[in-house]
């Protein structure tokens, strides 16, 4: 998905592959290379995090903080045998696991099990940025309702399933980013599938017990 | 051939070999259970591949787009330091060459001081009047390092004076041979009183 303002960056670029563009940006300052890569790489990172976080103004901050990482770190940490997008894509990763622990880690203090209300701690939650509440977005109901289950899903599930739709990550990568070995990554990708598959007919005999 | 839990994410996603395919679809072909599983798996897997790309807001793309030209101006900016240094080293070094010159142009000029003879040198050198050129100022020899006699708060005319009276009373070596081992060590030692 390419940006509604990438007219002015000339069609030469759009034909560089991304280790030339990242090469013109590193060594010869050109700023179009380093926009015709967000061109190219933008949405799909900025769907990984939302799709994890599913809140707007944390995943804006999360994909900023993203990027003021490559752009801080592109000439130390970055090996241009490597590609690009996965050097980034790992930045967005743990920059989005992190905070999704942070979250935990604040409501983990107490965890509680109310006898009355039959609840734990979690349900008794607003629902303000956790995972579900897709806000300021403009989605479609089938997409919203998707978007919904997969925050529902625990965080591994979810990160496998993800990196898997927007990245095209091979298993074995997502088993190398996620610290796990290939089969727990496919295990985990089955277990997100068959949750998934569970909430919608959930949702599907609600619907019909409602009409 | 034994089913893994995983081959069927395996088989949906195109991660098996093309021996393991084949050998998994002859299993799906007999086995009807795993076939249904397969089948439910792929249709949620389908419903993911409809999740569309989500575009991040322009003001944040163009927040890191002057970022990364902010950068590139600073990164400029220290490459460059190697040469900006050299520069004010070369400047430092100037000034302060410049200075020691003009410093020793003064006390060259200076004329109230002087000095002569010396304990282990057979030339006489003028050098610099720590104490300065008082004329009221009692005369105070001093040796500097060089072991160079000097006398202090003499003004010229005396100093000449005192320097004549000097050489007056010192006694010239008459037999070099006698003395030869002290002959680099010690000239105009002699005086008579």
């Amino acid at each position: 998905m390419r940006l509604n303002n990438s007219d002015h960056i000339p069609h030469r670029y759009e034909q560089m592959k991304d280790r030339e563009l990242v090469h013109l940006f590193r060594k010869k300052d050109d700023q179009l290379a380093f926009q015709e890569l967000m061109n190219r790489h933008q949405a799909k990172i900025y769907s990984y995090i939302y799709s994890m976080i599913q809140n707007r103004e944390t995943a804006n901050d999360i994909f900023q903080e993203t990027f003021t990482k490559v752009i801080t770190k592109m000439d130390d940490t970055y090996n241009e045998q490597g590609k690009w997008i996965a050097w980034v894509m790992r930045i967005a990763h743990n920059a989005t696991i992190d905070h999704i622990r942070k979250q935990k880690r604040f409501v983990d203090v107490s965890s509680s099990y109310d006898e009355e209300s039959k609840t734990d701690f979690y349900e008794r939650l607003p629902d303000e940025d956790t995972p579900g509440q897709h806000d300021q977005l403009e989605l479609n109901e089938s997409t919203s309702r998707l978007l919904k289950h997969i925050g529902n899903l625990p965080e591994e599930q979810r990160t496998v399933v993800m990196l898997r739709h927007y990245y095209e990550m091979p298993f074995k990568e997502i088993a190398e980013l996620t610290d796990v070995s290939i089969n727990t990554a496919l295990g985990r990708m089955r277990y997100a599938l068959i949750n998934l598959r569970k909430m919608f007919d959930e949702e599907h005999e609600k619907e019909s017990s409602n009409i | 051939m034994s089913i893994k839990k995983t081959d069927s994410i395996s088989y949906l996603f195109k991660e098996m070999d093309p021996s393991e395919k084949v050998e998994f679809e002859r299993l799906l072909r007999k086995n009807e259970n795993l076939l249904i599983e397969v089948e439910s798996l792929r249709n949620i897997s389908n419903r993911i591949g409809h999740l569309p790309e989500i575009s991040a807001p322009d003001c944040v793309i163009q927040s890191i787009c002057e970022q990364a030209s902010e950068k590139n101006k600073s990164s400029k900016l220290v490459r460059s330091k190697p040469f900006y240094f050299a520069t004010a080293a070369l400047l430092s070094i100037g000034f302060m060459a410049g200075a020691l010159l003009i410093e020793s142009d003064e006390s060259a000029s200076n004329t109230g001081s002087a000095s002569v003879g010396s304990v282990g040198s057979t030339q006489a050198t003028s050098t610099n009047n720590p104490a300065g050129t008082t004329a009221d100022r009692e005369i105070t020899p001093w040796v500097d390092e060089n072991n160079i006699l000097h006398y202090t708060g003499v003004e010229s005319e005396r100093s000449d004076s005192l320097l004549e009276n000097s050489y007056r009373r010192l006694t010239p070596v008459t037999n070099p041979s006698q003395n030869s081992s002290y002959q680099r060590n010690l000239h105009f030692t002699g005086s008579r009183q």
